[in-house]
């Protein structure tokens, strides 16, 4: 074999240099060294061909989990007796834009119930995009995590987990003539949709739920049990250490969720309060030296790419010089 | 115990050959099923059938050295052919959801951060999705499930040269893809070989 001529898609294509890369032998291992030594030019190619198989071998596909893969068989073993043509229930979804609701709790360590779930994690100062089994896709914010129960396209029911924030645009599923709800499970309470958009954030010691417009239940999780629906417009506050609750109506929702568009739509925020986003989305400390300074108020729309530029934004907005050092950010005040 | 043997066992009603033969390819069909269809239910639904049909067909059966391959082959033949099914890769259909099939798709802001170790290798794993649905299953069933040429094409029911063909083009694709990122990457190999 001529590999002299080769490019890097020839070797990547090659069987022998595929089974190298994939499971080296101290046969194909000693044949690609020498190879190499002789041929010290094509260094770059072997290796760029080398990621590339590597790459080419990943698979980031989700595995069925153990409830899934039981549930299967028990198909299978309850079928393999029976020769009766099974007659597939079908699902039929339509993706309706509906609701917005945003959602406060707390930030803390707690847990649900624990089973088979799938998890999405975001680090701080990072977002993504998770499409769900259902069709409906969800914003994660920076520092959350979303889990998803393993059994969904089967059970009547759509159900996920959130710590942190999120926003979700539920796709409305059918299933024998039957809407399916999805349910938001957060340490205080349930978001009951049957397809809506709504923004979930799971931070602070409270709950706050903003719907746009829909339909939405909210089930609190404490013994009260108690029940709220909710329409266009209303802000649900729960306050966990009060065990408070508080609705009252917003003229426009969307500020509160502008930050899955990368921007913050501030008004009348106090740097006290801003200081609180940045720490909760970039995972630094935030220092305020002069107290007068917390109270400032700010109106405007600032970018929320990377901290660099909001606090760039930050300081051209207000008088003040921001300092960034390492995992600390102080805002001080400037002599004008 | 090998292919042919745990086969042969299974086709002479071995209930515990039956039950290894699933449990040791339901992950791989799994995935491979969900490569073809973004319809949970649907991969579910076909591999059940097919275990099914495989246990109530066994006595008809012939020989196979490789149950894996068998498997794939009957599999996307149930799912591609499925009535119901509205996004199959290899017909040709519209596929809009599929490449964003459990792969969480990022925002702009993340694309951009290759800056860090992290930032490369999410979007190193993001490189192969970019590629063309019939690309990804190529690539997918030669380097991650290692069938030869000759049996991606079986398995597709295409020919030998379009796998050949597809697999050049791929390569070519993800070689772009990577390109971004490759002085750094190799770097450190030519360190690593010459030292």
């Amino acid at each position: 074999m001529n590999y002299l001529s080769f490019e890097p898609e020839d070797f990547a294509t090659d069987a022998f240099f595929c089974s190298w890369v994939l499971h080296p032998t101290p046969e194909t291992e000693r044949f690609w060294l020498d190879w190499l030594r002789n041929n010290p030019s094509k260094a770059r190619d072997i290796e760029l061909a080398r990621q590339m198989v590597l790459l080419a071998s990943s698979d980031e596909g989700m595995s069925p989990g153990s409830e899934t893969v039981d549930r299967i068989w028990q198909g299978i073993e309850e079928g393999k007796n029976t020769k009766v043509v099974i007659f597939r229930t079908r699902v039929i979804w339509l993706k309706v834009a509906a609701a917005v609701v945003l959602l406060l709790v707390a930030f803390g360590g707690y847990f649900y119930r624990t089973g088979q779930k799938h998890s999405y994690r975001t680090a701080f100062g990072e977002s993504r995009r998770v499409l769900l089994p259902d069709g409906t896709l969800v914003t994660l914010n920076a520092n959350s995590s979303l889990r998803v129960a393993d059994r969904w396209g089967r059970r009547t029911e759509r159900e996920v987990w959130l710590e942190g924030e999120a926003f979700f645009s539920v796709s409305k599923l059918k299933k024998e003539g039957q809407a399916v709800k999805f349910t938001v499970h957060t340490h205080d309470l349930n978001v009951e949709v049957r397809g809506t958009e709504f923004n979930v954030n799971t931070r602070q010691d409270q709950t706050q739920v903003v719907l746009s417009e829909g339909l939405v239940h909210l089930q609190l999780n404490d013994r009260s049990k108690k029940e709220i629906q909710m329409k266009p417009g209303d802000l649900v506050d729960f306050s966990r250490k009060k065990q408070q609750l508080h609705i009252r109506h917003l003229p426009d929702a969307s500020p509160m969720y502008s930050w899955k568009n990368n921007r913050w739509t501030l008004n009348d925020a106090s740097l006290a309060e801003i200081a609180v986003l940045i720490r909760e989305t970039y995972g630094v400390t935030v220092r305020i030296e002069n107290d007068s300074l917390k109270n400032q108020t700010v109106n405007g729309v600032v970018p929320t790419d990377n901290m660099g530029d909001l606090l760039n934004a930050l300081e051209s907005i207000l008088p003040i010089t921001i300092t960034h050092e390492e995992q600390r950010v102080t805002i001080r005040g400037r002599p004008d | 115990m090998n292919d042919s043997d745990l086969w042969r066992s299974f086709r002479s009603g071995d209930e515990t050959a039956f039950s290894m033969l699933y449990k040791s390819h339901i992950d791989m069909l799994y995935r491979y099923g969900h490569k073809l269809t973004v319809d949970t239910q649907l991969v579910e639904d076909s591999i059940q059938d097919m275990f099914i049909e495989l246990w109530n067909s066994r006595k008809r059966l012939s020989d196979t050295d490789s149950i894996k391959y068998y498997l794939f082959r009957v599999l996307r033949r149930k799912i591609t052919q499925h009535p119901l099914n509205r996004n199959v890769a290899g017909a040709g259909a519209e596929i809009s959801a599929f490449e964003h099939r459990f792969f969480s798709v990022s925002t702009e802001s993340e694309l951009i951060d290759t800056e860090s170790e992290q930032g490369r290798s999410r979007a190193l794993g993001r490189a192969l999705t970019q590629l063309p649905p019939r690309q990804q299953e190529v690539v997918n069933l030669r380097y991650y499930h290692e069938f030869n040429h000759q049996q991606i094409a079986e398995i597709m029911n295409i020919s030998l040269q379009s796998v050949h063909n597809t697999l050049q083009k791929s390569m070519k694709g993800l070689r772009e893809l990577l390109s971004g990122y490759s002085e750094i990457i190799l770097t450190a190999l030519v360190l690593l070989i010459f030292h």
